[in-house]
Order: structure tokens, then C-alpha cells, then sequence
């Protein structure tokens, strides 16, 4: 059941339906009363639809249980220059509301935040990622953890009676601490330092009279000297037969240089190896 | 050797371009100047002549849809169409009749920001029959421009890029507003905008300078220059990055346009910015180049995105602009299109940071010969004269042109497509298929190569 009613350049289709045959007056009934209702043309989609739903609201003036829907297909279209943009005023941002502004003129505080976000973040994440890379880096090319952990030894003096040497673990290296006796201190300092092969006076050697602090790595080829023995009073060296005196300094043997010296200091009453 | 022989290839080639640069300089050099004259009462007169046999004269006036507003929409086309009536002085079929015996034409058109009348000036005595005659035909042209789709899908464009300005309003007017148009309005328009500081009296042909001066002193100098009315105003130019789409699948293809926000007529980067467009290009399926065209876009979305054609734009009206790429494509894959899409941002992308002196190079030879074939006629330079002295105060010779064209290198390129393309908002338009329009944060994340 459906009519075609056109008028001017607009057209309806108006189609009825109901759920019990329809007396066939009413149809033709509704089909003249459409005709008249879209004979003033109307120009919105809106006002189309309105006039062929008319006849629906006439209704209860049929019969109670006819539904009766117009439907607008219309096949005047809009030009698509009366198609009105949406006003979004009310979403803009403030800065944008003047049109005669232009956009880039106003971009730099639309973008403050995810500007801000960008290089405060970005910012914190690439000093953080910096961080990382330098840390691990110095981790890397630095000490190892055990050699890190003996940087510095500290030797309790006290452990160490008159006359002993005593042989200490520092940076992987042993270090000979030997508390020097009235008689070993006497004859070190008396020794002609003319007549050595790498010449140094004990004073150059030792901070305190009484302890002598050397590195125990024979300067020949790098063996670990034997404390307190060879022909000196110091050190020997079995690989090939160097012999050091109380002071550490090469008397005898192939090794070219006194053994060496490390950096240390006195602490109270201990000896702290690796500082100055 | 490969190497050593592409080298002498890429120098031959060099040699040969700036042969043929210098030549093109030389040519313009010998050509025709612009003249320029004011008249007492402000309205502006260029000659150009160019000794051909025939000459072209018209007044381009500052008005235009720009002006509009959603009441009036249609007025200056509606009272640029008038002219063809007649005046008050002839009918119109006296004035055919009197112009084809001299076998001239009159040919007029109204755009945003300007309306022009080439031959004769406008009518002062305005006929409400002719009127109401000429809105019914304004009327069924609006109904023929529904067919136009990318006409349908520039204004949408603009309707969308400069919402909330009157730069939306489209010069061909909406049903209401030339319905309601009558004599009076039209006359006020007259009043407002057909006054000579916003007149370009422009001939290009086989004129005297001095002779064309005293006709406009004749005819126009009794212009008055007080405005009884209001000053025209055009209302903003602001752009908004957004969207229209206008689904008809009736339509069988997807016709759409991108754009970010051009620069106006005289801005600095008007040029280079031309030059980045030439460089995007314009293909079609009936083009014989696919993979082996010159364009690196062109080898990249002439097959398999069911394509059937782009071309770029780069329109400029007196402060602002639009500056894109519009295409037809099947649009019925949203990959496809989605792709497209990519491939010409990563194209304007490329121009901002990565191309090239012998890319540049290209496009702008791509230029010259665009730009210097459509100013070949007489009409075409005139309309150029006055367009140049409307929104720019004076007119570039063509050798201006050729020497900014020629300085132009690949750091302006790049520096002009950063700061107008590069990350800015988009405005996009889709009409007819457009389930598949790729969706709008997913194009503007796509403006540059990371984003947060
Ligand atoms: S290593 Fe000590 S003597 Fe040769």
C-alpha cells in the first residue's frame, strides 16, 4: 500500500502499513489528505518527513489499530552549499575563537602542553636513559667488585710485632708491611747510596723509621719475593736469585729497581694502604 | 665506470637545464612590462602590451563570496551575472549585438576572494525581471554543481578548513540566500564593493598605456570613493584542522582532499610552496607511467590502491591559503585508501627534511612550464596583472618570477614545507564513498615521522 504524491520538485513516498486489510476508502482517504499536506513544498528534510507523517497522528480518526508511517524519500536533494558546518565554538580553545587570527599565530600555546609533556618527559627519560649509559659505562671500564672493595686496606699496626714482616692482600698485589727493629733501621740508613744499583736513601722510602711499606712484585719479571730472608735482611726472590734489603731496595740479583712503594698513610694506629 | 659514466650523464644534464633556464630568463627578459597607474580617485589601471592583435580589458573588483554572508550567500556571482544583461545605456541584446560586431566577448567569474568582468564594465540600472531570471538560472547551476564531486569536495573543504569564517561560504551561493536576493540588496552590494580602491583596471594585448589610462579616466573617474554603506569586511581566515565527509554511495568513486593551511597571495613562501606541490604532482589512469614515472609518489599509489587519479593544489587568496593534494579512488578498502593517504604525507614529509637539489630542480621546471603556459593568453595575464596588484600592491614581472624561481634552492623548499605542512593540521574532505575515509588521528599522526 504505498502512494507517490509529487509536488513542485519534491516527491513523497508515503507508505502505510497495518496488520488487518486496510477498507479502501481509507487508503485513497490518506493519499488526498498527503496531496494537500506537501502542496507548500517543504524545503528542509525535516519539514518533508513532518509533512508526510501527518496522516500517522490522524490515526485514531481511522481505525485503532492501523500504524500509518510516512516516509520521506524525496528526490530533491540539498546543495551541498546549504549544508550548514557545525558551530563548535563551545569545544574551542579560547585562543582559536577569533578568526581572524591564523591558526599558527596561536599554535605555540594550543601545543604548550603536549609540548611540555613532550620535553618534560622526553626530557626526564633522556636524562634518565643518559644516566644509565654513563653508569654503566664507569661500571664497565672500572675496577672489578674485588679489586674495588681492597682500593684501600687498612692494617692494624698492632698485628704486626717488631721485627716480623707481614704480607697483605691489596689491589690483587701483595704488600710487605714489616715493623722494622733499633738494629734493621740503623743499618738501612747507613747503607752508601752511591753504591746501589737503583739509588734511594731509606728516608726516600719510608714515612715512619720503624715500618717499611713495600709492594711484594719483584721488579725483575714480576715473582713474589720471600720475606725475611736473602743475603740482606729483606727480601729473596727464588725465581732468579734477587735479594732485597730491609728497606726493599735491590742489593744482589738480575732485578734493575727497589721494589715499589705504595701510596699509604698513617691512620691512628693503623696503616692505610691506597691513600696518601 | 658505472659510477663515472652516470656523473657524465647527471653533468650533461645540469649543462643542459641551465641552457635552457638562461634561455627562459632571456625570453622573459625581451617580453612585455606591466605598467601601472593610479587614477585620482584610487582605482588602479595595468597595461601590458604585448603588440598582439588582440586585447583583453577588465576590471577585477575585491569582492567575492569572502564578503558573503550566510543571508547573502550568491550575491557577487548573482551581480556579476547582471552584467551580462545589459545596462542602462544598452539592453542586452545590444550589447551582444554591439560586442560580437567588434567580435568581442564578455566573459566574467566570481571566485572567494575576487569577481572579474573582462570587456565592459558593470551595470549601474539593475531589472528585477532580469533579476529573478538570473537567480532561477544561478539556481539550477547549483543544482549542476552537485555533480561536480571535487568541486562538491573543494567546497566542503573549505567549508570544513575555515569554519566560523566567510572563507567557508562557496562563491556559488545556497538555495536561501539567492532566493532572498532582490534589487536592493544587490545595489547595496554595488555600492559596498564596486568602488574604485578596490578596482584593477587591467588590459593585456595590443594597448597604449596612456590611451587606456584616459579611458578609465572617462568611464571610471566619476567613481566616488565614500562609502555610503559599510566598508566590505571579509571575516577571519582562520583554519581548524578537520573533517567533512559527505557519504553517497551512489557515487561510484571516492573523491576526497587533504590539505594543511596554504599562504596567502604575496607571502614569501608562495613560491616555494608551489614548487613542494609540483613536486607531489598529478597523476591519472589514463597517464602511461606507473612504476617508471619520474614521481616517486606516482611509482608508489599508481597500482594496487585502486587509484584513479590525484592532483596537487595550492591555492592562494589574499592572506591565506590551502595547500594539498586532492584524489579519486575506488574507496572501497580502507588499506587502500589509508595507504594513499601515507604515501603523499610521506611525500610532503620527504620534502621537509630529505629532498633533494636535482628533485627541486625538477619540480621546478614542473613549475615553469605550468605556470608560464597558463599565462600565455591575454585573459590569463591580465587576470594575473590585476590579482598581483589586488593582493600584493604591485605586479611582479615575469622575470621577478623567473629570478625567485631561479634562487629558489632545496633549503627553502625544505624550510617552507616544515613550517606550513610538516606536523600541522589537517583539514580533509570525502564525498561519495567515504565508508572507507581513513580515519582523522590516524591522518594527523601520519603529518610527521613520530608523534606523541
Ligand atoms: S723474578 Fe725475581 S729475580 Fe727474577
Amino acid at each position: 500500500m504505498a502512494s507517490l504524491v509529487r509536488s513542485g520538485s519534491t516527491a513523497s513516498k508515503m507508505i502505510c502499513g497495518s496488520n488487518q486489510q486496510l477498507p479502501s476508502n481509507i487508503g485513497s482517504t490518506l493519499a488526498t489528505a498527503k496531496a494537500v499536506d506537501v502542496s507548500s513544498t517543504p524545503t528542509t528534510p525535516y519539514a518533508m518527513q513532518k509533512a508526510v507523517t501527518v496522516p500517522a497522528r490522524q490515526n485514531s480518526l481511522f481505525t485503532n489499530n492501523i500504524a500509518v508511517k510516512g516516509v520521506n524519500v524525496t528526490s530533491r536533494r540539498l546543495a551541498h552549499t546549504d549544508v550548514t558546518f557545525p558551530d563548535f565554538s563551545k569545544y574551542r580553545r579560547e585562543s582559536t575563537l577569533d578568526t581572524s587570527k591564523h591558526a599558527r599565530d596561536t599554535e605555540d600555546e594550543r601545543r604548550a602542553l603536549p609540548v611540555a609533556v613532550y620535553y618534560g618527559v622526553g626530557g626526564m627519560m633522556s636524562l634518565w636513559a643518559g644516566k644509565e649509559v654513563i653508569q654503566t659505562m664507569v661500571a664497565y671500564k672500572a675496577m672489578a667488585a674485588d679489586q674495588r672493595a681492597l682500593a684501600s686496606i687498612e692494617i692494624n699496626m698492632s698485628d704486626i710485632p717488631e721485627g716480623q714482616t707481614k704480607t697483605f692482600e691489596w689491589r690483587g698485589k701483595p704488600v710487605f708491611v714489616k715493623h722494622r727493629t733499633k738494629a734493621e733501621i740503623a743499618r738501612e740508613k747507613a747503607v752508601n747510596v752511591a753504591d746501589l744499583r737503583h739509588p734511594q736513601h731509606d728516608n726516600e722510602r719510608v714515612q715512619k723509621d720503624e715500618w717499611s711499606v713495600v709492594i711484594g712484585v719483584c721488579t725483575h719479571l714480576g715473582c713474589v719475593p720471600i720475606a725475611n730472608s736473602g743475603d740482606f735482611g729483606g727480601y729473596y726472590c727464588p725465581c732468579h736469585g734477587s735479594h732485597y734489603d730491609g728497606s726493599g731496595r735491590i742489593r744482589k740479583g738480575p732485578a734493575p729497581l727497589n721494589l715499589h712503594v705504595p701510596a699509604y698513610a698513617f691512620k691512628d694506629s693503623s696503616i692505610v694502604i691506597g691513600s696518601n | 665506470m658505472l659510477s663515472v659514466a652516470r656523473t657524465g650523464v647527471a653533468s650533461v644534464k645540469n649543462s643542459v637545464r641551465s641552457v635552457s633556464a638562461l634561455a627562459t630568463r632571456d625570453v622573459l627578459v625581451k617580453g612585455p612590462h606591466a605598467e601601472v597607474s593610479e587614477l585620482k580617485n584610487g582605482l588602479r589601471v595595468s597595461t601590458e602590451n604585448n603588440g598582439r592583435p588582440t586585447t583583453t580589458v577588465g576590471v577585477w573588483i575585491e569582492t567575492g563570496s569572502r564578503y558573503e554572508n550566510e543571508s547573502n550567500n550568491g550575491v557577487s556571482r548573482l551581480l556579476e551575472h547582471m552584467v551580462h544583461k545589459g545596462t542602462g545605456k544598452r539592453s542586452e541584446a545590444q550589447l551582444e549585438s554591439e560586442l560580437s560586431s567588434i567580435g568581442a566577448k564578455l566573459v566574467s567569474e566570481t571566485s572567494r576572494d575576487h569577481t572579474a568582468i573582462f570587456v565592459q564594465s558593470a551595470s549601474q540600472d539593475l531589472d528585477s525581471a532580469a533579476i529573478e531570471g538570473e537567480k532561477k538560472h544561478l539556481l539550477s547551476a547549483l543544482e549542476e554543481a552537485e555533480e561536480d564531486h571535487m568541486g562538491v569536495v573543494m567546497d566542503n573543504l573549505h567549508a570544513a578548513a575555515f569554519q566560523g569564517t566567510s572563507l567557508a561560504r562557496s562563491p556559488l551561493g545556497n538555495t536561501n540566500g539567492i532566493k532572498s536576493l532582490d534589487a536592493s540588496t544587490l545595489k547595496q552590494w554595488q555600492a559596498d564593493h564596486y568602488r574604485p580602491v578596490r578596482m584593477i583596471f587591467s588590459a593585456v594585448g595590443g594597448v597604449e598605456h596612456g590611451k587606456l589610462t584616459q579611458l578609465a579616466e572617462k568611464y571610471f573617474g566619476d567613481l566616488s570613493n565614500s562609502y555610503p554603506g559599510q566598508i566590505p569586511h571579509s571575516d577571519g581566515v582562520r583554519f581548524t584542522g578537520s573533517e567533512f565527509r559527505f557519504r553517497n554511495d551512489n557515487v561510484p568513486h571516492m573523491y576526497g582532499a587533504i590539505a594543511v593551511e596554504g599562504v596567502g597571495h604575496g607571502h614569501h613562501d608562495a613560491l616555494a610552496l608551489r614548487v613542494a606541490s609540483q613536486f607531489v604532482g598529478q597523476w591519472d589512469v589514463t597517464h602511461g607511467s606507473s612504476y617508471n614515472a619520474p614521481s616517486k609518489l606516482v611509482q608508489q599509489v599508481s597500482h594496487g590502491y585502486n587509484l584513479h587519479a590525484f592532483q596537487n593544489f595550492s591555492l592562494n587568496y589574499k592572506d591565506t591559503g590551502l595547500f594539498g593534494v586532492q584524489f579519486i579512488c575506488k574507496g572501497d578498502s580502507l588499506d587502500d585508501a589509508t595507504s594513499i593517504a601515507r604515501w603523499l604525507q610521506h611525500e610532503w614529509k620527504h620534502l621537509s627534511s630529505a629532498v633533494d637539489e636535482e628533485e627541486v630542480n625538477r619540480s621546478k621546471n614542473a613549475l615553469r612550464t605550468q605556470l608560464y603556459q597558463a599565462l600565455e593568453t591575454n585573459t590569463q595575464k591580465a587576470a594575473f596583472n590585476a590579482k598581483e596588484l589586488l593582493h600584493t600592491g604591485g605586479v611582479r614581472s615575469l622575470v621577478d618570477i623567473e629570478d625567485s624561481l631561479e634562487k629558489l634552492d632545496k633549503t627553502a623548499v625544505r624550510e617552507a614545507v616544515s613550517r606550513h605542512v610538516y606536523d600541522r593540521d589537517i583539514a580533509a574532505s570525502g564525498v561519495g564513498r567515504t565508508e572507507a575515509w581513513p580515519n582523522y588521528a590516524n591522518l594527523r599522526y601520519g603529518m610527521s615521522w613520530w608523534k606523541l
